[in-house]
């Protein structure tokens, strides 16, 4: 018989199904609470402190009757998402972790050294507060007080209530519905949106002197084959004479029907210009905006310049 | 008595029944005297058992004591047993046994022969106590006095602690107060000599040694083999009765594959982020100073490759009230060299017989001489190489009715007669 025989290793074959938890006694594991931030202020506070550390009661290594003062409990260290940064490159986010938080992690040495926190449980909403040294407590101290969100200190899935928007009457906005689209105003624009999509349909922006002496010259070529309509839309606020004149150099001389309803088109825009000064631009907000766009005083003026128009261009 | 072999006297074996009425109150101990009844008793010491048993055989062949007593577990047990080499006394105060279970080993009509094992009373009193509290700035060997004085309840005659120069910070943990010592004898550097503790309980009481220490202690009795032992003959009392057992005589691979001769050391700063790689040849930096025979002999080839690797996450002020960034007792200074000592220390293990001897407990050393098989009637009669000290790792005096033995479990970390040079 061989040497190899005489001493065969034998390897457990046994299948076992129960699985280490943070219960069992050598488990690496360990969950516990933040102590009092005012135990460890030296720390929490940043004026002493190194890395971002907690003193943590653990459950188990420390009992709710034992006699053992916040500030003698064990510090653990926080470890970060692998999305919160080190501080290398100047890359972080602060820990999260407040006095009363449940956090748990993982002993990194033997006999129970070098406690890491890994996580910290979400609180409920019906969480228990106590006095006792497991108990819930607030997270805020006498430093920390609370903001918009009042004294909602939990983080579930039917999560904190949060202050909603309100205009100047005092009225919650929104009653389910989409907005309509200002056809109307979209026209004003050039824009129409019953038309598909497609390319260079806007114009882009003059970007140069170059580009604006050129456009200048693009117009004066092209005008004559411009509309009337355009061509006074063009020259709003320039007065009447030089809306003839600039329309008779380009079109001919125009005849007494023409100079009147160019006179009553430019007429009309101004109103509905100054309509339009009134009721929107600054300090009015969006809605009061489109409620003047689409009001029947308004689209009363863009019909009449609608007439005009064609009367203009036949 | 003419021999430490004969029988030895049972000056008290009594067991101690209390019984309690409304919650502790009114307790009422009453005494049982049963020496006249034991046929058997065993008595176990070991430098791997923070606790001493025992093991009480009795025959019953009138009325049951089983039944009359009742015998239930956690009686109390008080012995006295004399022999001409010492007494084992645990009926003195802070001294005693418990009951720890009632099996029968065999019953007839007329009789029934009852098996105590027996349990030292501290053992229950460990199983009783959890600690929580943090042992703060203190050396080691000031935790272990106060744990064994404060929460094991020990008198301080029999508390046994030597000195250590390394502060610890530690926390209870929900831990008996025996684990806690258990898991800093591995820490515990003393003042001189190698790191690494025994913590064990003897007769006289409990004990945290350094392996260093039980090393250098003078031997306190010599042994010899000499092959012939005869229970009639006069003079017995030091001979070993049976040839030597070596149960072990080197193991190369499990001590290779321990990191007894070398070891890589990882320790890493959580604080600083240093990170620190040390080799630990046993020959270098983890030099055994002191040992039972001549200095340490390694093969260079067995420190030529690092064989173990062992990683520290260092603990830096977690449990200081305040912020620190002072490294609690930094494992670069035990972690290698304590594990070098403790595996070295079991390079050899004996087991020898020899007339009961109750002076002697676990951790005394001894001389075990063992005679040349080709021995000639002369100094050079004794083997040089297997004979010389060691020390004493596991006891058991064992008396029944026509005999007294003390069984021993000896261990050393290096041959030779003589001790060596350091």
């Amino acid at each position: 018989m061989g040497q190899g025989n005489k001493k065969r290793k034998r390897y457990n074959t046994t299948i076992t199904t129960s699985k280490s938890s943070v219960s069992d006694k050598e488990s690496p594991f360990w969950i516990g609470k933040v102590v009092s931030f005012e135990a460890q202020k030296e720390q929490t506070s940043g004026v002493k402190a190194w890395g971002i550390r907690y003193k943590v009661r653990l459950m188990g290594d420390y009992s709710d009757k034992d006699d053992v003062e916040d500030k003698d409990i064990i510090y653990a260290t926080s470890a970060l998402g692998v999305t919160d940064g080190s501080g290398a490159k100047n890359m972080l986010k602060s820990s999260k972790i407040s006095q009363g938080d449940t956090v748990m992690g993982i002993f990194l040495s033997a006999d129970e050294q070098g406690p890491i926190i890994q996580n910290v449980l979400p609180r409920s909403a019906v969480e228990k507060r106590g006095g006792g040294k497991f108990d819930a407590k607030s997270g805020f101290t006498d430093q920390t007080k609370a903001g918009l969100l009042g004294n909602q200190e939990f983080n579930e899935q039917d999560n904190v209530a949060t202050p909603g928007l309100k205009d100047c009457k005092g009225s919650q906005k929104g009653g389910g519905k989409g907005r309509g689209i200002p056809l109307k105003g979209l026209q004003q624009m050039g824009i129409d949106p019953n038309l598909p999509s497609q390319v260079n349909a806007i114009k882009k922006p003059l970007s140069s002197i170059t580009d604006a002496l050129s456009s200048v010259s693009d117009v004066s070529s092209s005008s004559s084959s411009q509309k009337i309509s355009d061509i006074v839309s063009s020259m709003k606020g320039q007065g009447n004479s030089a809306a003839y004149t600039e329309i008779e150099s380009v079109k001919g001389a125009l005849t007494n029907r023409d100079r009147f309803l160019i006179k009553d088109k430019m007429r009309i825009e101004e109103l509905a210009t100054t309509f339009l000064d009134d009721n929107t631009g600054p300090g009015k907000d969006f809605e009061t905006t489109l409620e003047a766009t689409e009001s029947s005083q308004y689209q009363a003026f863009l019909d009449q310049v609608e007439v005009i128009d064609e009367e203009l261009n036949n | 008595m003419a021999s430490a072999l004969g029988s030895s006297k049972y000056a008290k074996i009594d067991i101690l029944k209390t019984i309690s009425k409304r919650n502790g109150r009114d307790k009422k101990t009453k005494i049982h005297d049963i020496k006249g009844k034991v046929t058997n008793f065993r008595y176990y010491e070991s430098l791997y058992s923070p606790v001493t048993t025992a093991l009480l055989v009795y025959v019953d062949a009138g009325d049951s004591l089983k039944s009359t007593i009742p015998i239930k577990g956690n009686e109390r047990l008080n012995f006295k047993i004399e022999s001409k080499y010492g007494t084992l006394d645990f009926s003195k105060q802070g001294a005693s046994m418990l009951i720890n279970s009632v099996p029968e080993a065999g019953k007839e009509s007329n009789r029934e022969a009852v098996v105590l094992p027996l349990i030292s009373t501290y053992e229950l009193k460990d199983k009783k106590k959890q600690i929580f509290k943090k042992y703060n700035n203190l050396t080691v060997d000031d935790s272990v006095r106060r744990i064994c004085k404060n929460e094991l309840k020990a008198p301080k005659d029999r508390i046994f602690v030597d000195s250590c120069k390394n502060v610890y910070d530690f926390r209870g943990s929900g831990k008996n107060p025996i684990e806690l010592i258990l898991k800093l004898a591995k820490k515990a550097v003393p003042v001189k000599g190698d790191p690494g503790y025994f913590f064990y309980e003897t007769q006289k009481g409990f004990n945290f040694k350094s392996v260093s220490v039980l090393v250098s202690q003078k031997s306190k009795a010599t042994y010899t083999y000499t092959g012939m032992f005869r229970a009639q003959d006069e003079g017995n009392d030091y001979k070993i009765m049976m040839a030597p057992k070596f149960t072990k005589d080197q193991d190369i691979m499990q001590a290779v594959t321990s990191g007894t001769y070398v070891s890589r050391n990882i320790f890493f700063n959580p604080q600083n982020a240093e990170y620190i790689e040390k080799i630990y040849k046993i020959n270098e930096q983890g030099k055994i100073e002191k040992t039972l025979g001549k200095d340490l002999d390694i093969d260079e080839e067995l420190e030529e490759s690092i064989t173990r690797t062992n990683m520290h996450v260092l603990d830096v002020g977690s449990l200081q009230s305040g912020v620190s960034d002072a490294v609690n007792n930094s494992p670069l200074e035990w972690q290698a060299k304590s594990t070098m000592r403790y595996n070295t220390l079991h390079t050899q293990m004996l087991e020898i017989q020899v007339p009961c001897n109750l002076s002697l407990v676990a951790g005394d050393v001894i001389t075990v001489e063992i005679e040349n098989l080709n021995a000639e009637k002369c100094n050079e009669g004794i083997n040089k190489h297997q004979s010389g000290k060691y020390l004493i790792l596991h006891l058991c005096h064992s008396f029944s009715a026509n005999e007294s033995i003390t069984s021993l479990t000896l261990v050393r970390d290096t041959y030779g007669l003589h001790t060596g040079t350091k």
